[in-house]
C-alpha cells in the first residue's frame, strides 16, 4: 500500500475530527504537497457538505 | 421560583421538545400517521425507561433532550416508510407557480439538490442509512454513533465508508470511482 493509500483512508477520519492531533498535523502536512489527496479531501468535503445542506431543520 | 412556577416552565419545555420531535418526524417521513406513531413511541420509550415518576421523566426528558431524538431518528429509520412517502416534495413544492413568480436560481437547485440527496440516502442499505445520518445530520462521534447503534466504533467506520462511497456514485457519479479505499471491511 502506498504512503498516498494510507493518506486517503485518513481524509474521512481528518473531516469527521476522528485523528489524533499529531495525526491531523501529519495528514496536513502530506495535503500541502499531495494534489491528488487534496483532491479527494475537497471531493469528500464537496459530499459532506451536500448532505449537511440537506439535514432537516428542528 | 415558587416550585408551581418551576413545575410549569418545566412542563412548557417539555412541551416544546415534544413540538420539535413531531417536527422532526414530520421532515424524516412526511407523513403524519408515521409520525404520530414515532413519537408515542419515543416519548413512551424515554419515560419508561426512567421509571413512573412523571416529574423525574420530565427532568431527564429536558436534560437528555438529544437523546430522544436519536430514537427517534433510528425509528424513523426503521420504520417501513416508503420511498414515494420519504422523498415527496413538500405539499407547496408542488403548487403550480403564478406565472409572474420568478423562483430564484439557487433557491431551485436547492430544492432539487434536497430531493436528489433524500433519494440517494434512501436508496442506502439501512445500516448505511443510519450511519449517514447519525454522522452527517446529527453529527455524532464515532464513539457516539457506536453506543446509540450499540456496535464496535471499526463497524461504523466501515459502514460509513460504504455508505459515502455509495452516496459518491449516486450524487457525484462524475468524480474519482469508489475503488477500494472507501471499500473497508467490517
Amino acid at each position: 500500500m502506498s504512503a498516498c493509500d494510507d493518506y486517503g483512508a485518513m481524509v474521512p477520519l481528518f473531516l469527521d475530527d476522528e485523528l489524533r492531533r499529531f495525526e491531523a498535523e501529519d495528514f496536513r502536512k502530506h495535503i500541502a504537497s499531495c494534489a491528488g489527496c487534496r483532491q479527494l479531501l475537497v471531493e469528500e468535503q464537496v459530499l459532506s457538505q451536500l448532505l449537511r445542506h440537506t439535514r432537516p431543520l428542528y | 421560583m415558587s416550585s408551581n412556577e418551576h413545575a410549569k416552565q418545566e412542563s412548557t419545555a417539555g412541551i416544546e421538545h415534544i413540538d420539535g420531535l413531531y417536527g422532526y418526524a414530520f421532515v424524516l417521513t412526511q407523513n403524519r400517521t408515521v409520525v404520530e406513531d414515532l413519537v408515542q413511541e419515543t416519548t413512551f420509550a424515554q419515560f419508561e425507561r426512567w421509571g413512573d415518576c412523571g416529574m423525574i421523566a420530565l427532568h431527564v426528558f429536558i436534560d437528555q433532550a438529544k437523546s430522544p431524538f436519536i430514537r427517534l431518528h433510528i425509528n424513523a429509520l426503521r420504520c417501513f416508510v416508503p420511498l414515494s412517502d420519504f422523498v415527496q416534495p413538500d405539499v407547496a413544492e408542488n403548487r403550480e407557480q403564478p406565472a409572474l413568480h420568478i423562483e430564484s436560481h439557487d433557491a431551485y437547485v436547492g430544492k432539487l439538490e434536497r430531493r436528489q440527496v433524500r433519494a440517494a440516502i434512501q436508496q442506502l442499505p439501512e445500516e448505511a442509512r443510519e450511519v449517514i445520518l447519525l454522522r452527517e445530520w446529527e453529527e455524532l462521534s464515532y464513539r457516539e454513533i457506536a453506543t446509540v447503534l450499540d456496535c464496535p466504533v471499526g463497524t461504523v467506520m466501515s459502514r460509513l465508508a460504504r455508505a459515502r462511497s455509495k452516496l459518491r456514485d449516486f450524487l457525484l457519479p462524475n468524480n474519482y470511482p469508489s475503488g477500494e479505499k472507501a471499500e473497508a471491511t467490517e
